[in-house]
């Protein structure tokens, strides 16, 4: 790796640790005004004028000048480092995410291997946390955390085979490469049947790995009061805070890269190829694929203000009898059209 | 081996629950961990706090303990005027107090020989009507929180938001309204007040609808309910549960219709019971869809009795009040009404001397407690709070 | 899609049905009635939102609403109705009957005002807002009132005195009062004292007009 690489590398990761802090702040408001008016209400409307834009600022300065409470029976060393390890989990995963042809912190050769690996970081970090915090109910949540997140790796896995299969690489880059040219040669449009199944059972798998609702059982909090972050406080729950919406983005900029044609633009012509202008297909193919992945952050939110909760028992049925036999055939399926047609 | 365990078997519980459950305490031995929930939990609704033994993720023993809203009602009342007592009844059901008030005054009213006129009867009815339906917009809308959906909720509490200020407008109150007494009301109903509550009638049917779609048909929340938590009829029986607990079971039991009061007899409307229809007679989601069809036939009780209202002549709505509660009969009388909880009984003794001698008040949500700890063992935590929100206690009404 | 007003469950629940079947109409069961969820919560996006934005936009009070209890001094007649209903005793009432020439105005039901009310005293904190004070005022001198908003920093500034008068102005008719009481106890005793030639005593009524407990004697 030569010197200019590394300082390549450096800036980009300075420059995702930007956008994730301005990412969160952006979607933390956005969860706020499209929860208040799917309920009729308004939202924030006072912080910063018009309609209350820098309230998500002002609560972020609020939980980092906040007193850091840590209970005395817990485990300090294990309480402090949790939340920097869940923050680390979803925050490399940014590495690989292709933003642009040439907007991609490091294009290795096992992408979408190293997303899944990393993205399973975080359930150390969340099983730390609840055990830490030497709370029952911080427990609750943490264990439940630790088998949902594990259950979900696998049909999360089974899922991304099809664009794997089909693209036969394991690289972003190259997964997204092979759906240029418009939507009709995105992978959930040119393999429709098997991808699009592929496409729901990751977007819902997902939703467990990020605990969102429906499958928020870790921090339900009519059940388990906040679950594993409930003696957090200050700028450690913020920590938390932000790796829940940074892994928001992340699983939708994965769906994103892998079914939804990555960078480019529905229609051809509205791309800037490279050997254009660098600077002008970056821009071009970051704005379609922050478009794309934000629709999707949005569909979350959606599904999280409309949907009960589930059981555990009843989590881990639609993970094992419901996800995983579909996953399957699914696959099996894709690999004998694979096998016969091509 | 726990007794409460063989008991669960007897009651008809979700068996592939019950058999979990067993294997569970007999096969893996498992350490088992008291947890305290409440009385600070958000989904107790108030200050129960509930001392779960739980074995990992199952609860095998359950003790509800009451108290943190004790307020001495009964002895507070025994030093109050007649006409006291009622600030104090309102507040044992905050969510229905026009209901609450309306058993304690139709209690002394039998007890005391008096007639009210017409348009008096139909007032109350009205109003406890639409406080029952403020009533179950509370508990049908908690439900679907503790359960995890946010939104119907905050729909729900639209809605309550009309009823209140209905209420607002006649009464004065918001929540607590002092507007039924004895021999009486404080005054009549204002002037374009009737045309506003026909109007919340129209606006109100469509919204039921609409929270079926969004909470009570969704196939999550069926799941989540159904088949937990299942209360028997013979088990609600003999733990005396009554109101909305009751019928969920499939009895078919509401004072309304089997001893009439304050003219109930002449309204038309029909009992909703419970009928298993996303698993088994009593399950959680009986007890919940029994008060969404109630709220239904409350709008239809309210239809009619708005109808009344405008064709009777105004007439003095206080005529009936005594002048002096000191020179009241001397007597007992236990009277029991259906508040949107339940069968709210008061046994009210008098010695003529202006106060209560003994006021006793039979509450139902205390009793729908007492049957939380049998039904408890052998449920997840979720269904526990699954369960709580299911009875629909008010811990106003418990603790008293 | 559109939202029904009731639904046909029984259509939607499958019963008895081989496992198979079964498991096949539960997943389309939930993937239909999630959709239709999500319909309902979308269809709220662009209603009219209820919020009213509070300091800027006030909703207006109907006018019983019990928010504030204030009463019209010049109105009141002293009947202490109101202290007697109250079910927790917020009120502190005191009066002073006016000298014989003195003319205190009419009443509101046309008897002429004896008393100068010189302590009306309503302990706002306690208040349960049951209205039974202002349903017994005879005069209607104890209202209601809707002020927007009365939020106060002390607890001590919830207890609101509406007898309208200067501490001085109290004190001196407190001090006539006393005086009065004294000068008729002082011609009692030498009533008493007449024939059998006792020294005068003081007699336990002197002190009693200057405690908060207003005298039962005098309703008017």
């Amino acid at each position: 790796m030569t010197g200019i690489d590394l300082l390549l590398s450096v800036a980009f990761a300075v420059g995702v640790i930007g956008f994730v802090s301005v990412f969160a702040l952006v979607a933390i408001y956005l969860e706020r005004k499209v929860s208040a008016h799917m309920q009729d209400r308004l939202g924030p409307m006072e912080t910063g004028g018009w309609h209350g834009w820098s309230q998500t600022v002002a609560d972020t300065l609020k939980l980092l000048l906040k007193e850091d409470i840590i209970p005395t029976a817990a485990d300090k060393p294990l309480f402090k480092l949790a939340p920097f390890i869940v923050f680390t989990g979803s925050f490399a995963a940014w590495a690989v995410i292709p933003f642009a042809a040439n907007l991609i912190g490091a294009d290795i050769n096992i992408g979408v291997f190293y997303l899944v690996a990393v993205s399973s970081l975080g359930v150390i970090g969340i099983l730390m946390a609840g055990w830490a915090s030497n709370n029952k109910w911080a427990l609750y949540g943490a264990m439940r955390a630790a088998a949902q997140m594990v259950s979900y790796e696998i049909p999360i896995g089974l899922s991304l085979l099809v664009p794997i299969l089909l693209a036969e690489s394991l690289s972003m880059k190259e997964l997204v490469e092979v759906q240029a040219g418009g939507f009709w040669h995105w992978t959930i449009f040119s393999h429709l049947p098997f991808a699009l199944i592929a496409f729901v059972i990751y977007f819902w798998a997902s939703l467990a790995e990020t605990n969102r609702t429906p499958f928020d059982i870790p921090e339900a909090e009519s059940e388990l009061v906040a679950g594993y972050h409930v003696e957090y406080s200050g700028m450690r729950f913020a920590m938390f805070f932000l790796a829940e919406y940074a892994n928001m983005f992340v699983v939708s900029a994965v769906v994103t890269a892998l079914f939804l044609g990555g960078w480019y633009a529905p229609i051809p012509w509205l791309d800037i190829p490279v050997e254009t202008s660098v600077v002008g297909s970056a821009a071009i193919g970051a704005f379609w694929f922050s478009s794309k992945a934000m629709l999707l952050v949005v569909v979350q939110m959606w599904l999280r203000w409309t949907l009960p909760r589930l059981r555990v028992d009843q989590l881990m049925h639609i993970c094992w009898k419901v996800f995983m036999p579909f996953s399957f055939v699914n696959i099996l399926l894709l690999s004998l059209w694979v096998a016969l047609c091509q | 081996m726990s007794d409460s365990l063989e008991l669960n078997l007897s009651t008809g519980h979700a068996p592939d629950l019950v058999r979990s459950a067993l294997a569970d305490v007999e096969d893996i031995h498992g350490e088992r961990m008291s947890l305290q929930m409440g009385p600070q939990h958000p989904a107790t609704h108030g200050v129960l706090r509930l001392e779960l033994e739980t074995d990992g993720e199952m609860v095998v023993k359950a003790t509800p303990h009451i108290g943190y809203l004790h307020r001495c009602f009964e002895k507070i009342a025994e030093n109050m005027t007649w006409p006291q007592i009622i600030p104090y009844v309102d507040r044992l059901d905050y969510c229905a107090s026009m209901n609450n008030a309306l058993g304690f005054v139709l209690g002394c009213e039998k007890l005391f020989g008096i007639e009210v006129s017409e348009r008096v009867q139909t007032i109350r009815v009205l109003v406890a009507e639409m406080n029952r339906v403020a009533s179950h917009l509370v508990a049908v809308g908690t439900y679907g929180l503790d359960i995890g959906a946010w939104t119907p909720f905050l729909f729900l509490f639209q809605e309550r938001e009309h009823l209140l200020d209905l209420f607002d407008e006649l009464s004065g109150g918001r929540l607590l309204y002092n507007y039924i007494w004895i021999g009486g009301l404080a005054h009549d109903v204002p002037d374009g007040w009737l045309p506003k509550v026909r109007d919340f009638l129209k606006y109100m049917e469509p919204k039921i609808g609409e929270l079926n779609t969004l909470l009570s048909f969704n196939k999550i929340f069926t799941e989540r309910t159904g088949k937990v938590a299942v209360l028997p009829a013979d088990l609600a029986i003999q733990y005396g549960v009554t109101g909305p607990n009751l019928r969920g079971s499939g009895v078919k039991w509401d004072i309304r219709k089997a001893e009439p009061y304050s003219g109930y007899e002449t309204y038309d409307f029909e009992i909703p019971v419970g009928t298993g229809e996303f698993g088994i007679v009593g399950d959680c989601f009986d007890r919940y869809m029994v008060r969404v069809r109630e709220m239904e036939q409350s709008l239809l009780i309210m239809k009619q009795a708005v109808e009344r209202l405008e064709k009777l002549e105004r007439d003095d709505v206080q005529a009936a009040i005594p002048k002096s509660f000191s020179k009241v009969p001397v007597g007992e009388i236990y009277f029991r009404t259906e508040t949107p909880k339940g069968e709210l009984g008061f046994y009210i003794v008098s010695d003529g001397k202006g106060k209560p001698n003994r006021l006793k008040c039979r509450a139902p949500s205390f009793t729908a407690l007492s049957v939380l700890s049998r039904l408890a063992p052998g449920l997840l935590i979720a269904d526990i709070v699954a369960l709580v929100g299911s009875i629909d206690i008010v811990l106003g009404e418990v603790d008293r | 899609m559109s939202v029904p007003a009731t639904r046909d469950t029984a259509a939607l629940i499958p019963r008895r049905r081989n496992p198979l079947s079964q498991y096949f109409s539960d997943l389309w069961i939930g993937i239909v009635t999630i959709l239709e969820g999500m319909w309902v919560t979308f269809s709220h996006l662009p209603k009219r939102t209820i919020t009213v934005q509070y300091p800027k936009e006030k909703v207006p009070m109907y006018p019983q609403t019990r928010a504030m209890l204030v009463n019209h001094v010049d109105d009141c007649g002293y009947c202490l109705s109101c202290k007697r209903v109250c079910p927790v005793n917020i009120f502190t009432i005191t009066g002073v009957r006016a000298d014989p020439g003195e003319d205190l105005g009419i009443l509101p039901d046309g008897k002429p005002k004896k008393m100068h009310i010189v302590d009306f005293k309503i302990d706002m904190s306690k208040c349960v807002y049951c209205g039974l004070c202002v349903e017994a005022c005879d005069t209607r001198s104890l209202r209601w009132e809707q002020p927007q908003e009365k939020p106060v920093y002390n607890r001590r500034d919830l207890h609101l005195d509406f007898s309208g008068m200067t501490a001085e102005r109290k004190q001196e008719l407190l001090d006539r009062d006393e005086a009065r009481k004294k000068a008729k106890a002082a011609e009692a005793a030498a009533k008493a004292a007449a024939p059998k030639v006792a020294p005068p005593k003081p007699t336990s009524e002197s002190g009693t007009a200057s405690s908060p407990a207003p005298t039962p004697s005098d309703p008017s």
